[in-house]
């Protein structure tokens, strides 16, 4: 396997009137490709923001991002747009992110006419429309509804169907199941998982649901405050985990099994602001066993065991 | 066992000139002194008009609560007038509202707001109120001195305590709490599900938590009901439920949910959408989307069936054993 994407020392800061906004702070990782990776994280705690910088709706404040060996950071221009065809977004909301003037088919439709994928041929344009439509669950017969006249399960296929059409090799997936009931999320997963293999896509899985997560990726990245505090295969992050936040987000998922106890860490507090953050770990004011250590400076992620690292001063 | 409310055949429709919807069909549930139950269903599936409808706040129109009796104390609350209703609502029974952020009034202070629901339903003078909203701020964990703040300047987790503590403010015997925890992020979760434990222990309280997600009934929960399209489809104690599934609706809840511990590959979805309310299939109204329906489905609707003590399912083909 190769490295499709790789993120070096990424930096998003927000000015706001109160200070500078640490929405993502120095997070590097990489891709291989048609692997998935999950990026977990509460609100807040620049997971979205990650995505929107890797993709280029946000322009980052330091760090660079390559994508197949290139560096594209500060492309734009007809380059940006090139990079689009391989890069695509499915966004969170599937009532707010889709024009509600527009029918199904020219929904899907308006990415091949911007890149001018088939030359103008509105017959095999709308073809290719009907086959996306078909792979992702869409009925033919809804080619000419609107938005409105479609439950949430299918206004999500329809944000699938809007990202595939470019036949991208990468997705950037911000929280796609989120707003979705659990039986309907369980079809979009596996919708997918099943293009995943079909296409060989790599995705950049970005939720808060850690049962989500551990099923559908392959490494995981736990945010807090905009740094990665914890990185490792989703396997291994969910047998054991090192930094204290990960196992309090992890004893904090309720089970749906009945009769079982759990010891559960309950954390004090809430998530701090990230305008201005005081030197030291992010997590350190509501940490269990910060020392003085955690409140002068800030932790590098550490290689524990081979491919587990881990940003805390307790290893 | 003492029940604290029983609810009979309650129906609640939604009329409007073009259609009508049924949003609670024949809703039966009980629920005994310091018990909590689990009301699961997806959205749309009447969870939270069944607890409008305890609470008599069906909007009206298009709401009509067409029949049933809901008993609470002896008493009809269908039946008895509005001024009594008053006094049973926010004192005998308070709701817990599911959207943190738009639930509290934006321009009066929280404390007010506590003290508010004191001053209406117990005798106290201002300054008596005012102290025991302080009073309930510490219980939920939020500092007294806060008394004076708006709820801008909270976080989601801690307006969501605020309003516990609004809810919980008159001692309630029945708490009806609609997603509580949904609009929070897990670690906050956790601790507001801690405090309503905590809370309803101190207290004896009654607890109709309204939910979709399954994790957390399984925390909170004695007995579980899960509803289907206004109708309870499986009833149980926690273990009979999860441990016993009947129903495929319930099944195929349960095979949505991707589990920590197993590393499965695909998950089981239940195919195809809820039906739409207003257009109800004339038999059982998961037989479309069901796995194992057959010709009687199609016409029938099922009646409840006790498969074991206090279990009921209702399914003309109710599947034995937890895993088949």
């Amino acid at each position: 396997m190769s490295e499709l994407l790789r993120v070096e020392n990424l930096k998003k800061y927000f000015k706001t009137p109160k200070g500078l906004l640490h929405a993502v702070d120095d997070v590097s990782f990489s891709i291989e490709k048609g692997e998935t990776l999950g990026v977990v994280g509460e609100s807040g705690c620049g997971k979205s923001t990650l995505g929107r910088c890797i993709i280029h709706l946000l322009e980052p404040t330091d760090g660079k991002v390559f994508f197949e060996g290139e560096n594209i950071t500060n492309i734009s221009g007809a380059r940006l747009k090139e990079s689009r065809k391989d890069m695509q977004m499915i966004f969170q909301d599937p009532f707010s992110s889709i024009n509600p003037r527009m029918t199904v088919k020219s929904i899907i439709e308006e990415p091949m006419v911007i890149h001018k994928i088939h030359n103008g041929d509105k017959a095999k344009q709308g073809k290719a429309v009907l086959e996306i439509m078909e792979t992702v669950g869409l009925a033919e017969r809804l080619a000419d509804s609107y938005p409105h006249e479609l439950d949430g399960g299918r206004r999500q296929r329809i944000g699938i169907a809007r990202a595939l059409a470019l036949e991208p090799k990468f997705i950037v997936c911000d929280e796609p199941v989120s707003a979705l009931d659990v039986s309907i999320q369980a079809q979009i997963l596996n919708l997918m998982q099943d293009l995943q293999e079909q296409r060989g896509l790599t995705y950049i899985f970005i939720t808060h649901d850690l049962s989500v997560v551990k099923h559908i990726s392959d490494n995981i990245c736990v945010m807090y405050l905009g740094t990665l505090v914890e990185k490792c295969t989703s396997d291994k992050l969910f047998e054991k985990q090192f930094h204290p936040y990960t196992q309090a987000l992890l004893s904090a998922i309720p089970i749906a099994k009945a009769n079982i106890k759990r010891e559960r860490i309950l954390l004090k507090g809430e998530i701090t602001s990230p305008i201005n953050p005081a030197p030291g770990c992010r997590f350190a004011p509501r940490c269990l066993y910060a020392k003085t250590e955690c409140f002068n400076r800030q932790p590098e992620l550490k290689e524990l065991e081979p491919g587990h690292f881990v940003a805390c001063h307790l290893y | 066992m003492d029940n604290i409310i029983e609810i009979k055949n309650l129906t609640i429709q939604y009329k409007t000139d073009e259609r009508t919807v049924e949003a609670v069909n024949r809703l039966n549930l009980t629920l005994a002194r310091g018990e909590s139950l689990g009301l699961v269903g997806e959205t749309g599936a009447g969870k939270t008009t069944t607890a409008l409808g305890i609470m008599g706040l069906i909007p009206n129109p298009p709401g009509i609560v067409t029949e049933g009796e809901i008993i609470f104390e002896g008493e009809d609350l269908l039946k008895i007038n509005k001024h009594k209703l008053r006094a049973v609502r926010g004192k005998k029974i308070s709701m817990i509202f599911q959207d943190p952020m738009t639930s509290l009034n934006p321009v009066a202070t929280v404390g007010d707001q506590i003290a508010e629901s004191i001053r209406i339903h117990e005798k106290l003078s201002r300054a008596d109120a005012t102290i025991k909203a302080k009073e309930m701020l510490e219980l939920v964990g939020i500092p007294g001195e806060r008394y004076a703040e708006y709820p801008h300047q909270f976080s989601g987790g801690m307006k969501q305590r605020v309003i516990i503590a609004i809810a919980l403010s008159c001692n309630p015997k029945l708490l009806l709490a609609d997603e509580p925890t949904t609009a929070l992020d897990v670690t906050i979760q956790a601790q507001v599900l801690d405090l309503i434990a905590k809370l309803k222990k101190e207290q004896n309280t009654s607890m109709i938590l309204i939910t979709h997600d399954l994790g957390v009934v399984a925390e909170v929960c004695d007995k579980v009901a899960i509803m289907y399209a206004g109708e309870i489809v499986e009833y149980g104690s926690l273990t009979q439920i999860y441990d016993n599934t009947c129903h495929p609706y319930t099944k195929g809840l349960f095979g949505s949910i991707p589990d920590l511990e197993s590393k499965a590959d695909r998950l089981n979805p239940i195919p195809g959408l809820m039906p739409d309310p207003a257009n109800l299939p004339k038999g059982c109204s998961f037989e479309p989307r069901c796995t194992c329906s057959c010709e009687k489905c199609k016409s029938n609707n099922p009646h409840m069936v006790e498969v074991e003590a206090g279990h009921f399912v209702k399914c003309f083909n109710y599947v034995k054993g937890g895993n088949a």
